[in-house]
């Protein structure tokens, strides 16, 4: 019996996980700047429409996003340039940190068992729920940097409301804290049920019975 | 239809977005988070200790005198939000009290086991690279304790007493 054969079907399947997800956090790592390129375009079309006062742009330059506002420098800031100098902010955002679960959701269907076709079928339908709560992370990431991060001169050309504010600071921490791990996981229970019940043991409910599908 | 899923997917988000928010509430993070995370980072230091003698700690910060590296454990280093994952998916699953509640003890300890092991590793990583240390950190690391809540639950699953199939309704009896 081979190693693996041994295993329990859970075993078996972790350590297919994590086979995959070494190898998709290389190639991912490795193509990062055209990977966050529709983030890129994503959280631009957002900006632009929510923020069109504020942001003029969201470019992605290398492996980093830059979000080109339309917010003047702060005095203090521009205090460290040559006099007569002007110009606006800039708020850089690294994409990767919102992204690392595209290369987890992706060992997850690797390394589930079924064919190709619906391994791809499963990969094109999470992969743009992914990108969505990608953007949601971006761009608290700039809002919270806009209003938290640089001085009350800054906030204040998003309004600064108490209410605002506390909006930002819990949705950057949902972006940046659970989103990221927790989108991928969840599409992908989502749509291998079936897997994970007979994965478990719990294959045997009738459809009647509520609750083991998950 | 597909009611169950429903009823999991909401409730696991109810429960997690409300703990979440507990958690991030100045209440939440007096009380709870940052003495936590203060014990997770003596904990982490009293480990090293054991095969590293030179290593202090102070408040949540870990130092090597040595080499002058330190780390600082913040929130959402020291394993509360995979924690919060874990009761969330076992609060929203049909199960029995007691199953529920050593099923969360028990995730939880596995879930700061390996959060010890992350900052551990972590530690020693960035002394020696500090690229490979922002990468194991921002990336690796948050994947495979995801990975660790996902075991949990479906070794938790697994030892959930199985539910038979309902034995299909009696037929009327004929006159």
């Amino acid at each position: 019996m081979s190693f693996l054969a041994r295993r329990s079907p859970v075993t078996r399947f972790v350590l297919g996980v994590l086979f995959w997800l070494i190898l998709c956090l290389f190639v991912w790592s490795a193509l990062a700047p055209a990977i966050s390129w529709p983030l890129a375009v994503l959280a631009d079309l957002l900006m632009g429409l929510l923020f069109s006062d504020q942001i003029a742009s969201v470019e992605l330059l290398g492996r980093q996003l830059e979000v080109v506002t339309r917010i003047p420098l702060p005095a203090e800031l521009l205090a460290q340039y040559p006099a007569g100098m002007a110009g606006d902010l800039v708020v850089r955002v690294n994409p990767l940190i919102y992204s690392y679960g595209l290369p987890l959701f992706s060992a997850l269907v690797l390394a589930t068992p079924g064919s190709e076709s619906m391994k791809w079928r499963q990969w094109l339908t999470g992969v743009p729920l992914l990108y969505i709560g990608q953007t949601w992370g971006v761009v608290m990431d700039v809002l919270k940097t806009l209003l938290f991060s640089l001085g009350a001169e800054t906030a204040a050309h998003l309004g600064s409301a108490a209410l605002l504010n506390e909006a930002v600071a819990l949705g950057y921490q949902l972006g940046a804290l659970i989103l990221p791990p927790v989108l991928p996981l969840a599409i992908w229970i989502v749509m291998n049920r079936a897997f994970l019940m007979n994965l478990v043991g719990q294959e045997q409910v009738s459809p009647e019975t509520p609750g083991p599908d998950v | 239809m597909h009611t169950p899923v429903f009823r999991f997917a909401f409730i696991f988000t109810a429960v997690l977005l409300g703990l979440f928010t507990l958690e991030l509430l100045p209440v939440g993070q007096e009380w709870v988070v940052m003495p936590f995370t203060r014990f997770v980072a003596a904990l982490s230091a009293w480990v090293i200790q054991r095969f590293d003698a030179g290593v202090a700690v102070y408040d949540n910060i870990l130092l090597d005198p040595a080499s002058g590296f330190a780390v600082s454990i913040e929130a959402g280093c020291n394993g509360v939000e995979a924690s919060l994952v874990l009761i969330a998916a076992m609060l929203a699953f049909p199960a029995g009290w007691r199953a529920r509640l050593i099923g969360i003890a028990i995730g939880f300890l596995a879930i700061q086991a390996m959060n010890l092991l992350r900052i551990i590793s972590l530690f020693y990583l960035g002394q020696w690279n500090q690229l490979a240390f922002e990468w194991a950190h921002l990336y690796l690391w948050q994947s495979l304790i995801i990975l660790d809540v996902l075991v949990v639950f479906l070794i938790w699953l697994r030892y959930l007493p199985r539910r038979s199939p309902q034995p299909p309704p009696a037929e009327p009896s004929q006159p």
